[in-house]
């Protein structure tokens, strides 16, 4: 038998064992699969904060479930987040929480995850072309948004990176204001809005996104898959807002 | 590989295995074509022992990673903020993420890595987004390697 052949035995037989023994344990289903990722996502974004703030989770089911909104469709007041205080100024870090925009009110999306100053107004209203007006239909402004996040657990290609501007455009407001684009930098307390990626880069797409970054307050955090969670350790280079200037519409 | 990709997805939703599939056939797709053109990188590793059988079968594994195993481990990953996620366990519609949930999926992350470094193969193995990149790093590393000795 050839080496080759030995070495390829040798795989069978140890995917073999390892299905075996952990096939159960990892068949879960897409939906959770995703769910896996956004929480991952989620996750990271609470260690950035705990660097920062003082975390706490809110509004929690029976005192100790944390109970994630999976879509626009639930009331996020029913829902858990996370709070996070610093400086007398609080902050909340939500999942799926709609966002109306101040481009135009019939343009709403739901981000992945957001940043909220606290108590912020959630609203509540019937729409006829909504649930044919039977359900509320909820969101924030985006007035309101520090920075809205999106988690795509998948290889990162250059249609994917350009489109994450529109979540920029259409959900934050203090963007069209009038002051240089030298407002975001490296010191900060907010992360600015940021795109996760499952995915390992390649050399052009590592290039777009140092030029994409650049140009807009934004980051690319990408191959995740490969273990890049941590947002804090000291040689990551990312974009942060600050926490509370003049012309942001959270101070 | 097509055993080792049936032993892999068996248990799998339909919609899961066909991503993977598809994965999987779009790499050899790129193989096929590296074949075409003799890429240099290719035929290097292949006089090497890198045989397209051993290519197809790190394109599965890939595939497997990238599709399942890496996302379902990023909510398990040791460093959880405020235990939300283990001591508080998540409610994620009917989904339950909790610390049980967390070791089980840990401790089948690990097995996996043992296995591709049992396997004698490099952990950018599971992580490369296209396999002419895999090709290209793993021929320079073992030219390094080889000009080193």
């Amino acid at each position: 038998m050839s080496q080759n052949s030995d070495w390829v035995t040798d795989v069978e037989r140890s995917v073999e064992r390892f299905a075996r023994k952990y096939s159960l344990t990892y068949s879960r289903s897409e939906r959770e699969i995703s769910a896996s990722f956004e929480i991952g996502c989620f996750h990271a974004l609470v260690n950035f904060y705990s660097e920062r703030c003082k975390i706490e989770p809110k509004n929690l089911r029976d005192g100790k479930y944390y109970r994630y909104l999976t879509s626009p469709n639930g009331n996020p007041n029913n829902f858990s987040y996370v709070r996070a205080r610093v400086d007398g100024r609080g902050y909340e870090i939500r999942q799926q929480v709609r966002i109306r925009s101040h481009l135009a009110d019939d343009i709403a999306f739901t981000p992945d995850l957001v940043v909220l100053p606290e108590d912020v107004d959630i609203s509540s209203t019937k729409d006829k072309d909504y649930a044919k007006g039977k359900r509320s239909f909820f969101c924030v402004s985006s007035e309101d948004v520090i920075a809205a996040h999106e988690c795509k657990s998948m290889m990162p290609f250059p249609e994917l990176l350009v489109s994450f501007i529109g979540t920029l455009t259409v959900a934050h407001a203090w963007l069209d204001d009038p002051k240089p684009k030298g407002f975001f930098g490296k010191v900060g307390l907010h992360l600015a809005p940021s795109l996760f990626v499952g995915g390992t880069p390649r050399g052009l797409h590592v290039r777009m996104i140092r030029a994409l970054e650049k140009c807009y307050p934004i980051n690319v955090i990408v191959g995740l898959h490969s273990g890049t969670w941590d947002l804090t350790r000291p040689t990551r280079t990312l974009n942060v807002l600050p926490p509370g200037e003049k012309l942001y519409a959270w101070e | 590989m097509e055993k080792i990709l049936q032993l892999l997805t068996a248990r799998l939703e339909r919609e899961l295995k066909r991503r993977i599939s598809e994965r999987v056939d779009f790499m050899l797709r790129e193989i096929a074509y590296l074949e075409e053109q003799e890429n240099a990188d290719l035929h290097y590793l292949q006089r090497r022992g890198w045989s397209s059988e051993k290519l197809q079968i790190v394109c599965c594994m890939n595939s497997f990673y990238q599709i399942v195993l890496a996302p379902l481990a990023s909510s398990a990953r040791e460093e959880i903020p405020e235990g939300i996620g283990e001591e508080i366990p998540i409610l994620y519609g009917e989904l339950r993420f909790d610390a049980r949930r967390a070791k089980a999926i840990r401790e089948v992350h690990t097995a996996f890595e043992h296995l591709i470094s049992r396997a004698e193969l490099p952990m950018d193995a599971l992580t490369f987004n296209r396999p002419g990149d895999f090709v290209y790093r793993t021929a320079r590393r073992l030219r390094d390697h080889e000009s080193e000795q």
